[in-house]
């Protein structure tokens, strides 16, 4: 149902901010970027490949900031309360984007407005005020230096209104910490790609946004029927039980068991005090509380407080596995209660777990190899679990005091500037530090990580099925004749394929825009479910090759930017230690990462060119994105 | 009968927010809905309001128009929109924050169980799509003494937590 030339489920409106200028305009949302990117990070794409141009500085005023919403955002649809938010990023200089759970996307989508635009720069700090159909720039320098916590908490008290629903920065965006995260109402964080210094870069403290109105959709009976079937589907599923009550964490003990662990800075896939700082402990010690974001039927948020010890009146919301294995067993640290700290102040200064993590794990390792002298950190103690030196590490690297200059700048910089003898440890992909999977015992990751348009990532392909290997779901998906290989962690066989869906479907969640709970974890939710859930609510004419058509859209425009912003087949690659060095841990005993037995045959199925690592002409004609083809054929 | 909320189950995912919205004008919206969820997203907390159906309801003391009655058989505090003009007298008159007003349509709006609810046999929707199972319709009769404890417990800790009025 398309009346007046308009799709239902979404507002069908966005604002365009111009911080040099302070001009505010409120447009309608073009009907072509709905038809073929759909929203969220789509859309994002879509502008970053339209506007930013590839050669400039990501923290230069020339750079955008789209953070942005989709037709499932603010209905009953299941997990549907994420953000997107997009920029050109200055951790890798090529396409970013990061999403968060919480209340945003549903408030800004019932103040009105799909998107939000933000260009220029603002020479003094301001926040960005959203109540309908008031929307203002306000000034900031009383909340700038402030931490999120209290940026949040001063926002609401100042418009009287515990309602408002903020999405800021810390210190670390203020002071261009490259991998600086934004920060969605106090435990909900869009983490990678480095957002928080985009944003620090404009001087933009925050976005705060408040709406009382509604999303529409085009068929109610038929999206309310299917909503109501897609959340029985997910909490019918055989592993919703255990990820809403442990949360991510309870993949701690079980990555740990598959060797998929890593440990000292990937060292190892294991650790061998996974007791200490696994999921059990935590729900059993320190789990006050279960959370969970807008309409998501999984909860996999947890409040967690710390009641004795060093650390005694400490809390935190939603720690992640993620943390626990960068800020722990990566650092080799196994003291849990310093792990929630260190969350709770990465969280309140601004900063991306995962790669601060990466960071000092890296610096833990170059010292064990003694390839750095304690003078050129500040004369601190940096060997492998040291808690109190990786707290003061975090502080300083937040406010780049000291070493924490250098450290904010990265894993792949930071290696640049201590030497080629470095190289080796320096755990990243395309400049972004690698998350907490070891390819080795999962080759999906292995190639995930390399094949991510955002740098080193497990969310743009997140496959799963390979990880302890869940054969129902494989057949279901796949087909059974792929099995036993398609969900053996060791073997490359079929990973390019299921690498490939996994990227398409993901880049359709990110612009729909869904969790990857509840559709890659619990498999639940697939193509198909999808498909009829945006069918419903925007009233387009789609079907599931349609919808995949998109997707592949999407992830093949994302791999265009980072071509014209240089990147090749040279950049598709991993860290030496995954390909050189065999994994000592459980199952992933004796294998390294075999990427070039994945790699030539993932270009293959995405018909890119072996050679260059470029989609191919017909491919991109087939995506519609003709425009595309001059833009990197003629450089 | 009334809608128990399960506060130590409740997750604060306002599910049952959007599908009350859904129930009376087939839209999402926080707005619209007969029920609300507080949040304190720092210390973990969350409060659904909802009302209680009183069995003496100051609302239908309150109300001069006549909209506001008590189903004596059912025991729900029934809500006739097209007597009511608007006052908001009933919400403010309510100790619990358990009617809103509705700007959009400027009459006030509460919970009836669905009992009006164009789908029928009337199941109350947000007891049906509550994943926690943190809600549940009761009789007077099943309200026990460790219900009574529960609900007083969350009183005292949002009670004046701040005021309750949408």
């Amino acid at each position: 149902m398309k009346t007046k030339n308009k799709y239902f489920g979404y507002t069908n409106k966005y604002i365009r901010v111009n911080l040099t200028t302070g001009n505010i305009k409120v447009l309608p949302t073009p009907v072509e970027w709905q038809e073929n990117y759909l929203g969220g990070s789509g859309f994002g794409t879509k502008i970053l490949y339209d506007e930013v141009s590839a050669e400039i500085d990501p923290l230069s005023e020339k750079n955008k900031l789209i953070i942005a919403t989709g037709p499932l955002s603010g209905t009953l649809w299941p997990s549907s309360g994420r953000i997107a938010v997009i920029s050109k990023s200055p951790l890798t200089n090529i396409y970013g984007d990061a999403n968060s759970g919480g209340f945003f996307a549903p408030e800004l989508k019932f103040a009105g407005y799909d998107f939000v635009v933000v260009e220029g720069k603002s020479n003094h700090p301001v926040y960005l005020y959203i109540e309908q159909n008031s929307i203002k720039l306000l000034n900031a320098e009383h909340i700038w230096g402030k931490t999120t916590f209290e940026t949040e908490e001063i926002i609401r008290k100042t418009h009287n209104d515990d309602e408002i629903k903020v999405l800021c920065i810390g210190p670390a965006g203020e002071n261009l910490v490259r991998y600086a995260c934004i920060m969605v109402s106090y435990g909900r964080t869009a983490s990678r790609s480095g957002m928080g210094a985009v944003m620090g870069s404009k001087m933009l403290k925050a976005i705060a946004v408040r709406g009382y109105g509604k999303v529409e959709v085009a068929h109610p009976q038929k999206f309310f029927d299917t909503a109501v079937k897609a959340q029985k589907l997910i909490l019918d599923n055989e592993f919703t039980e255990g990820e809403s009550k442990y949360g991510t964490p309870a993949l701690v003990e079980l990555m740990n068991e598959v060797g998929r662990f890593p440990t000292r800075n990937y060292q190892q896939g294991h650790c061998d005090y996974v007791d200490q700082i696994g999921s059990q402990r935590l729900q059993k010690e320190f789990v006050v509380s279960h959370l969970a974001c807008y309409c998501c039927p999984i909860g996999c948020d947890k409040y967690y407080f710390v009641k004795k010890g060093e650390f005694a009146g400490v809390d935190t919301v939603s720690l992640e596995y993620e943390t626990i294995s960068a800020l722990g067993s990566r650092c080799d640290n196994r003291n849990l209660e310093s792990i929630i700290k260190m969350d709770r102040i990465c969280n309140e200064l601004g900063l991306d777990t995962i790669s601060t993590g990466g960071v000092i794990a890296f610096l833990m390792e170059l010292n064990e190899k003694k390839l750095i002298s304690a003078r050129q950190f500040d004369n601190l103690d940096l060997s492998w679990g040291n808690y109190d030196t990786m707290i003061k590490l975090i502080e300083k690297i937040a406010y780049r005091q000291g070493c924490g200059d250098m450290l904010a700048e990265g894993v792949y910089r930071l290696s640049k500037m201590l030497g080629p003898e470095t190289e080796y440890y320096a755990m990243h992909v395309k400049g972004q530090e690698i998350p907490a999977q070891d390819g080795r015992a999962q080759q999906s990751m292995g190639l995930a990580h390399v094949t991510s348009s955002r740098g080193a990532d497990h969310l743009k392909g997140f496959p799963t099925i390979d990880e302890t290997g869940y054969p129902g779901e494989a057949i279901k998906r796949y087909g059974k004749d792929k099995l036993p290989e398609i969900v053996d962690g060791t073997q490359p066989k079929y990973k390019p394929m299921v690498v490939k869906d996994g990227e398409d479907f993901c880049a359709v969640l990110d612009s729909a825009v869904v969790c990857k709970f509840g559709t890659m974890f619990p498999p639940a939710l697939y193509w198909e479910e999808i498909t009829e859930g945006i069918k419903y609510a925007t009233g387009m004419e789609i079907d599931v090759h349609k919808l995949k058509k998109i997707g592949e859209r999407i992830y093949n425009l994302q791999r265009v930017y980072n071509i014209m912003c240089g990147i090749s087949k040279k950049d598709d690659k991993l860290p030496e230690r995954f390909i050189k060095e065999k994994s000592p841990s459980k199952r992933a005993k004796g294998h390294i990462v075999y990427l070039d037995k994945m790699l030539p045959e993932y270009y293959r199925i995405r018909n890119w060119d072996e050679k260059t690592g470029y989609p191919k002409r017909e491919k991109l004609v087939e995506l519609g994105l003709t425009d595309a083809v001059k833009k990197i054929y003629s450089k | 009968m009334y809608l128990y909320i399960d506060y130590d189950k409740c997750r604060g995912c306002k599910t049952c927010v959007i599908v009350c919205s859904y129930r009376w004008n087939k839209v999402f919206s926080e707005t619209l809905s007969a029920i609300c969820v507080i949040k304190n997203e720092k210390k973990g907390k969350n409060f659904p309001i909802v009302c209680q159906q009183c069995s003496k309801p100051l609302c239908v003391d309150a109300c001069l128009s006549g909209a506001l009655k008590k189903d004596k058989q059912t025991g729900i505090v029934l809500h006739f929109q097209d007597k009511c003009v608007g006052c908001k007298m009933c919400v403010i008159s309510c100790p619990f924050g358990g009617i809103g007003y509705v700007a959009e349509v400027g009459v006030a709006r509460k919970c009836d169980l669905c009992s009006s609810f164009d789908v029928q046999p009337a199941v109350a929707q947000c007891e049906k799509m509550c994943p926690y199972k943190a809600i549940k319709v009761i009789t007077e009769d099943k309200i026990t003494s460790e219900i009574k404890k529960n609900v007083e417990k969350f009183l005292q800790q949002f009670g004046t937590y701040r005021s309750i009025v949408r």
